[in-house]
């Protein structure tokens, strides 16, 4: 290859140039096309600043922060405002008026939530020099407040669905991005070189990538770079009828399978409800575990969210975690169109408050900078950099869940002092800071931490109190990860991470996110800017560096129009692992037959017949 | 080319408690000698001003106009900017308290096509210790490490 970068087609290069080059010469390579594809002021984004939207009657400030216009993605001010014990963002678009979202849910729960937020460390190794205001400037840039907790890589952006919603696949969006084995190796190292923490754990999405031939050597990949948690995304089809896949991918190195899941019913959950049950079956025998990923939205599958924890609960010798998402609006929606869609964390701890009759309440949930604490502990003790998750306070809530049967859900804070473990962690830390001996502080702070567990509120095999305590004991001290794990299996992490769209957009909230991209130019971008703002990240690099649906149909001897996916409803539903998913959680059989047809279809999935 | 300090007083609780003071200085250099400068003071005004503050702050501080505007919100930012005309190189002084710790900011400029081009930062990613920032700061402007280390008795 030349000095200069690589020979430009107007909006993308020849990929077939570089994918065979080494990591190194993929890099160098890419590098230089990233001045090509940044942000341009003017053209891409305007900048307006001068005034902040108003507070009207009967309204309360709650802060003032920066935001996006949703129609022209320009820089706005914005005003978060109390009304009705809600929290609402407020901007004003000079081209494009005013626009009013719900941002959180319960302004009481925002303040207890907000008590918690701490700031991350930031990025010493910053991908980008600074000359943009955020969010134009990605990444990651100096301003960037948190390292990466997880990165994302895009490995292919086709897909055998066709869900009605989706622009993003290979056969709408007229090309097929799909890095090479050694473009991937790269991405994973850029990430792999950020100070002061390095990204450590990495999670393979797409499109699907489970379509990709060689998924099974990108996950080895990851592990021969380093990373400790690898996790791939998936809709799940192919682990549904591929039993050795899910071997496969253990054995390579897969810690945990992502599996999209939006609900118990096929009214709700026409992408995988009737794939779900296999897929669960061969993970188990492959001894993979599996997190359920629910997309929650208002109107369609709120009044579930009850009944999915529950199905998690019941599958948890092999479910790990349920993350749900509220909603991420995309497009442009009206007003009343997106109050029948938005949901926001508080939304849906109400509701799994009352749909578990008050057996996980909000107040059973905490932000994600809350466990922050435990970082700083370890931090001083070791004397190294540790792991921390700093997002936004209004980015994830997290609670774990233990249990008596399907019907005692018990949440950790029932028999732990959660506010307390952490404030006496950071305490201590803060003493050892301040020069006083660490063995002496970390005695003390280990003999106290038995005050905070209540063993007669335990689940019963947590009732001799050594046994928990054990946990907790070699997680801070000995920093095992194998006690992290055994935690992980003896109970079911539940988890909201809400996503922002244009809608709610907050500058402050992208600042502090952990939840990265790796792009293929080497930049590291946080996941609100690049789906968020996807002609200026996500789509404008993935078009950048992918074939021609013509050279990709060349290169594999396949036709992307014939990977299409068709449901045998009739099939799945005979057989014993669906009859047992369900049972006890939804009665699936009295749907007719028919009706699983319609709502398979209605999604966009052929259903043969 | 011109050059902009920033004199400010920022505090905000939301999403994170944060106090920063800070007051800045330029220095023009001048037969390898070095001379403050005084600029034409105004008040901050967010929408010119907001990309010279982060390239100033964002770097060094973690500080950005997103957190100002948290600040504005409570009538807790108050910043005068100073502009300057300046012609060849320059070095821009910070004394920061922030949340209580002292810190100094060190940058230094040179013009280009009549531009203020930044080609040194203190910055959270330069962690070079004192005596190897000292020889390049100095070569970058002309100076003897001694004159240099006038404006930091603290770290010799």
């Amino acid at each position: 290859m030349s000095d200069s970068a690589p020979a430009l087609m107007l909006d993308r290069i020849n990929y077939l140039q570089i994918k065979d080059l080494t990591p190194d010469e993929i890099g160098e390579q890419v590098k230089r096309c990233i001045p090509l594809l940044f942000p341009k002021p003017g053209v891409d984004y305007k900048v307006h600043l001068s005034d902040y939207p108003p507070v009207h009657e009967g309204e309360e400030l709650v802060t003032r922060t920066l935001s996006v216009c949703p129609y022209c993605y320009s820089l706005v001010t914005a005003v978060l405002v109390k009304r009705d014990g809600k929290v609402y963002e407020r901007k004003v678009c000079p081209e494009h008026g005013e626009f009013e979202e719900l941002y959180f849910g319960d302004y009481s729960l925002y303040e207890r939530f907000r008590r918690w937020q701490k700031d991350g460390k930031g990025v010493w190794t910053p991908n980008v020099q600074l000359q943009a205001l955020c969010p134009y400037n990605c990444g990651l840039c100096a301003r960037h407040k948190s390292h990466t907790a997880l990165l994302n890589i895009a490995v292919t952006n086709r897909c055998e669905l066709r869900c009605w919603y989706c622009f993003f696949y290979a056969v709408k969006a007229g090309y097929v991005y799909e890095p090479s084995l050694n473009h991937i190796r790269f991405m994973l190292r850029e990430a792999r070189k950020m100070l002061p923490y390095p990204a450590v754990a990495v999670q393979f999405t797409g499109g699907e990538p489970l379509l990709r031939e060689d998924i099974v050597d990108i996950v080895r990949i990851a592990r021969e770079e380093g990373y400790h948690h690898v996790q791939v995304n998936t809709e799940g089809v192919r682990l549904a009828f591929e039993p050795d896949l899910a071997v496969k991918l253990r054995e390579a190195g897969a810690n945990v399978i992502y599996i999209s899941f939006d609900g118990v019913t096929p009214y709700t959950n026409p992408k995988n409800h009737w794939e779900i049950p296999y897929v669960l079956e061969n993970l188990r025998k492959a001894k993979l575990g599996a997190v359920l990923v629910p997309t929650v939205i208002k109107e369609y599958n709120l009044h579930e969210v009850g009944s999915i924890i529950r199905f998690g609960v019941k599958h948890a010798d092999i479910v790990r975690g349920v993350n749900m998402q509220p909603v991420s609006i995309v497009g442009r929606v009206p007003r009343r169109e997106r109050e029948k869609l938005r949901v926001t964390i508080p939304d849906v701890l109400a509701e799994i408050e009352k749909q578990t009759g008050g057996q996980i309440r909000r107040d059973d949930w905490y932000p994600v900078p809350t466990v922050a604490p435990i970082s700083r502990f370890v931090e001083v003790i070791t004397g190294r950099p540790q792991f921390e998750l700093t997002c936004h306070f209004a980015c994830g809530a997290a609670t774990y869940l233990f249990w008596d049967s399907v019907d005692e859900l018990i949440p950790i804070t029932r028999f732990v002092d959660v506010a307390g473990v952490m404030e006496l962690l950071d305490k201590a830390a803060n003493d050892i800071k301040r020069g006083r001996n660490k063995y002496v502080v970390l005695l003390s702070a280990l003999t106290k931490l038995g005050k905070y567990v209540d063993v007669s509120q335990a689940p019963r095999r947590f009732r001799k109190k050594r046994r928990f305590l054990r946990y907790i004991f070699n997680i801070l001290v000995r920093h095992d990860y194998s006690a992290l794990g055994e935690f992980h299996y003896q109970s079911l992490f539940l988890g909201l991470m809400h996503f922002m769209d244009t809608y709610n957009y907050d500058v402050s909230r992208v600042q502090r996110c952990e939840v990265h991209y790796a792009m293929p130019d080497g930049r590291i971008v946080p996941f609100c800017t690049f789906n968020v703002l996807p002609e200026m990240y996500r789509d404008r690099a993935q078009k950048f560096f992918s074939y021609t649906m013509e050279e990709w149909e060349k290169i594999s001897g396949r036709k992307l129009s014939e990977e299409v996916y068709v449901r045998n409803i009739k099939k799945l539903m005979s057989g014993e692992p669906y009859k047992r998913a369900y049972e006890g959680i939804a009665d699936v059989f009295s749907i007719p037959y028919e009706e699983h047809v319609m709502a398979s279809k209605r999604f966009g999935i052929p259903v043969e017949e | 080319m011109m050059v902009k300090t920033f004199d400010f007083y920022v505090r905000f609780d939301d999403p994170a408690p944060r106090t920063v003071k800070a007051k800045g200085r330029l220095y023009l250099v001048k037969n390898r000698r070095l001379t403050e400068v005084q600029g034409t003071a105004r008040t901050f005004i967010l929408s010119e001003d907001a990309l010279h503050f982060d390239m100033d702050f964002g770097d060094t501080l973690q500080l950005s106009v997103a957190d100002i505007a948290h600040a504005i919100a409570r009538d807790e930012f108050d910043c005068k900017v100073s502009v300057y005309e300046a012609e060849g190189v320059v070095l821009k002084l910070y004394d920061v308290l922030d949340n209580n710790s002292p810190k100094k900011l060190v940058m230094v400029f040179k013009p280009n096509k009549g531009e203020a081009v930044e080609r040194y930062v203190w910055s959270m990613t330069n962690r070079a210790q004192w005596r190897s920032r000292k020889t390049e700061i100095s070569g970058l402007l002309e100076l003897h490490e001694a004159d240099l280390a006038k404006l930091f008795p603290d770290w010799e």
